[in-house]
């Protein structure tokens, strides 16, 4: 497959557009209601307010809340939706959120029916198609694609075509890719990235003056946009490597001189400068790009590259003394590299470089990014850059860091959970007492009668801890799981002696006050028990308290249920993150013995050219006098 | 001529860089795609779970006899720019919130916050909201709104508003129940 560049970074703009069509048309369906009924009904209000809540999370880039949020609101039928614009919102919500597969299954009922509005359909396919390329699934895409009609914006309709032309590109039907291309609208960021990534097929397959003139084009961009630039400088770069490896030195310099002098390709276009100007024997022209590149950070290869580089030149503008000189001073520098690259190997292998972001990941990308550099700001960051640079390795970090979330959400519902269990003693049900619910109550009275003996059998003294009690025990057990998790700290053994000492200090309160509670809620539980069973009960008649309790055994069951599902899945948490934190490390390791052999061996060519200059000079006769 | 030969090595390492590099920097895929394919799996999970407690907090909590809605929604937005706001509810404080610009423009979009959702008992209540921000001419601004409202045995809602008055130049803050 040839897949050169992947527009990831466009990915959540062109969604939030698909976001705004969607949301201008269910915003004017409920304009198109609220004409017809005045004064708006209650209902009506808190159903504009369900959808519009869901929206401040959606704005705010909070996928997961909005997700909730929705699915709150829709079981409580909250949201003036039809089925399949509901679906199509979920749809979305979940694709926003990184859950493509499901969003893919959800669009499939979407778009395979009947639509009452065409754009819809047509919006529909176009999601259905982006749920497949995000997925990785480029002929899904392209079905999808070719299913999409018309009543797309323009900015999408070029992306529909930018996928169409990378399948293409991916099953080698590099003409039928052309002619796609060509019907593409020109001036969008889609098409200057088709271009690019056409351009590079055509140049490995050998059509080279296609290749070269879609190359070419893209390395002169309109769009003085970053992005542009940033492609156009990786175009100019292919380009200039490509003459480079055809030893053409002047087309070469042409396209090499247009890439910037700042950015993630200007130090491969310095050494690339240099070497076209060595091949026609310019060597005091290739100095003057080597010179500036041997002075950036030599952790990044290319500039280890141009410290050889550099007293290679002036060895044969006959200045052996400087190049001696350049050479004794790139050894001292690879072997300052190589000492880096050992501690960082060992930094990264025990865990302790990654350590603070795996502890706490930042939350939004800009943070993570700048995280990531300052992680290096000791020198390890030259090292791994190129890495760290990556949409994948980034990727990699975004997935652990929505599980760290996914963790975080399950552990505090796990501590709000038991102050619900709490809560609900406390709970007046008289509102949801309607009807006959006796048969069912009893059923539930017996559960509880049974929960209590095993609570006394086993002297579960959490049963019957007060609200406090129970709220101030879970964010003990939080605080130890963090405290576990933080492993040997200096200040940790500190902290883990204070934390027993709460610990036992509550648990001799619970076990010094479980006879008495247990005895009271043993009492209040029989007389509950036996006002069910009391003639006003019979007739259907069920006082409150007796709801109460019986009706917090319900809440009991279901908060027993769902803490064992948060805590079961906060294991498969944990699970995941260690899963991540291995592939993240491996990663770096493989980088890293990537920079170790490189170093070596300019090292070792380092040691050979100084010692030829050496031989060379002792070999000279010696003049006589 | 030997120094040129060292040097043509070095510059075909150079050449092959990238290739190196790209094979050792391809991250594992088929372990990439096994653990994407987990994640996805547990957020869906994760959400249903979140959405079924949810449901559980709200109906033992805050059941609908005793349920209070406060949400808060902008109108255009020119005449005032939210920074913060802080929610009284019979002289305590029940919520406060310091806005971002995100979450400013969310508003401004027409979203609606929800500040604050509570149990509170039949009868009569004061709610106090003060909002702080930029007025205009991008000057400080704080003003409060007070409201006093009725609970019944229904949920109330209550809706803060901040709005544009266009004939004075000036943002108006009301409170309305539903």
């Amino acid at each position: 497959m040839v897949v050169v560049h992947s527009k990831a970074s466009s990915h959540s703009s062109s969604l939030w557009r698909f976001w705004l069509l969607t949301i201008a048309f269910i915003a004017s369906m409920v304009s198109a209601d609220a004409k017809e009924s005045e004064p708006v009904p209650t209902a009506k209000l808190v159903q504009s307010a369900a959808y519009k809540t869901i929206l401040f999370d959606l704005y705010t880039k909070d996928y997961f809340s909005a997700l909730v949020k929705f699915d709150v609101a829709s079981s409580r039928d909250q949201l003036a939706m039809t089925p399949r614009e509901k679906d199509q919102f979920r749809a979305g919500l979940l694709m926003s959120y990184g859950v493509h597969d499901e969003a893919r299954k959800l669009l499939r009922g979407v778009v395979g029916g009947p639509s009452s509005v065409p754009a819809m359909k047509s919006m529909g396919w176009y999601y259905a198609a982006k749920a497949a390329y995000r997925a990785r699934d480029l002929e899904g895409t392209w079905v999808a694609a070719n299913e999409i009609k018309d009543g797309l914006p323009p900015d999408l309709a070029a992306e529909v075509v930018y996928w169409k032309v990378e399948y293409l590109i991916a099953i080698g039907r590099y003409d039928d890719a052309t002619r796609v291309f060509a019907k593409m609208l020109k001036g969008t960021e889609w098409h200057a990235y088709a271009m690019f990534n056409l351009g590079v097929a055509q140049l490995r397959t050998g059509q080279l003056k296609e290749g070269l003139s879609n190359l070419v084009a893209v390395g002169r961009p309109v769009d003085n946009s970053s992005n542009m630039l940033a492609l156009a400088d990786k175009a100019n770069l292919t380009v200039g490597y490509y003459y480079l490896r055809e030893r053409k030195a002047a087309p070469s310099i042409e396209a090499l001189t247009r890439v910037r002098l700042i950015g993630p390709f200007s130090n491969k276009a310095l050494l690339g400068l240099g070497w076209a100007h060595s091949f026609e024997r310019r060597y005091a022209e290739a100095l003057v790009p080597w010179t500036e590149l041997r002075k950036r950070n030599s952790t990044d290869v290319t500039v280890q590259e141009s410290m050889l580089a550099t007293p290679y030149a002036y060895a044969q503008v006959s200045a052996p003394a400087q190049a001696v000189k350049f050479y004794e001073e790139a050894l001292g520098r690879y072997i300052a590299v190589q000492t880096l690259i050992e501690n960082s190997t060992e930094a990264t292998d025990q865990g302790v470089f990654f350590a603070p972001l795996f502890e706490a990941p930042p939350f939004d990308d800009v943070t993570l990014s700048r995280r990531l550099q300052e992680q290096g700001a000791d020198g390890h960051i030259g090292l791994v850059s190129e890495l760290f640079g990556q949409e994948d390795f980034q990727s990699l970090f975004r997935s652990y860091r929505d599980v760290w979330r996914l963790k975080s959400n399950l552990d505090e519902w796990i501590v709000r959970l038991d102050i619900l269990l709490s809560g609900s003693k406390r709970v007046d049900p008289s509102q949801k007492s309607g009807g006959d619910r006796r048969a069912s109550l009893v059923t539930h009275g017996r559960q509880l009668k049974d929960k209590y003996n095993k609570a006394v059998t086993s002297r579960d003294t959490l049963v019957f801890a007060e609200p406090k009690e129970v709220t101030r025990y879970g964010r003990l057990a939080l605080l130890q799981q963090r405290l576990d998790h933080l492993g040997a700290e200096p200040q940790s053994e500190q902290f883990a002696q204070r934390l027993r000492i709460q610990k036992g200090l509550l648990q001799w309160d619970l076990n010094a006050t479980f006879d008495p509670r247990a005895r009271k809620t043993g009492t209040q539980l029989g007389d509950a028990l036996a006002k069910l069973a009391s003639p006003s009960a019979k007739n259907g008649t069920v006082t409150t308290t007796t709801s109460a309790v019986l009706s917090s055994v319900e809440s009991l069951e279901r908060y027993g249920v769902m803490k064992s599902r948060a805590a079961a899945l906060s294991d498969r948490c944990a699970v995941l993150l260690r899963g991540y934190q291995k592939l993240i490390q491996e990663d770096a390791l493989a980088e890293l013995n990537t920079k170790r052999r490189f170093a070596t061996a300019y090292l070792a060519q380092a040691r050979y050219g100084a010692a030829q200059i050496y031989d060379e000079a002792n070999s000279k006769p010696v003049p006589k006098k | 001529m030997r120094s040129r030969r060292i040097l043509l090595s070095a510059f075909l390492s150079l050449s092959l860089a990238p290739i190196v590099s790209q094979a050792e920097h391809n991250i594992d895929g088929g372990a990439a795609r096994s653990l994407d394919a987990q994640v996805q799996a547990l957020k869906k999970e994760i959400v249903d779970l979140n959405k079924e407690m949810t449901l559980l907090e709200e109906e033992v909590m805050v059941p609908d006899a005793t349920q209070v809605n406060i949400f808060l929604s902008l109108d255009i937005g020119d005449f005032f720019t939210l920074e913060s706001v802080k929610l009284k509810l019979d002289d305590k404080v029940v919520a406060s919130h310091l806005y971002t610009p995100l979450e400013s423009a969310a508003l401004v979009k027409g979203a609606v916050q929800r500040l604050h959702m509570g149990s509170y008992s039949p009868g009569k209540h004061d709610l106090v909201a003060v909002f702080t921000g930029k007025g205009p001419r991008g000057v400080d601004y704080s003003r409060a709104a007070n409201y006093t409202f009725q609970k019944g045995k229904a949920p109330a809602y209550l809706d803060l508003k901040v709005t544009d008055v266009v004939k004075k130049l000036q943002p108006d803050f009301k409170v309305s129940q539903w």
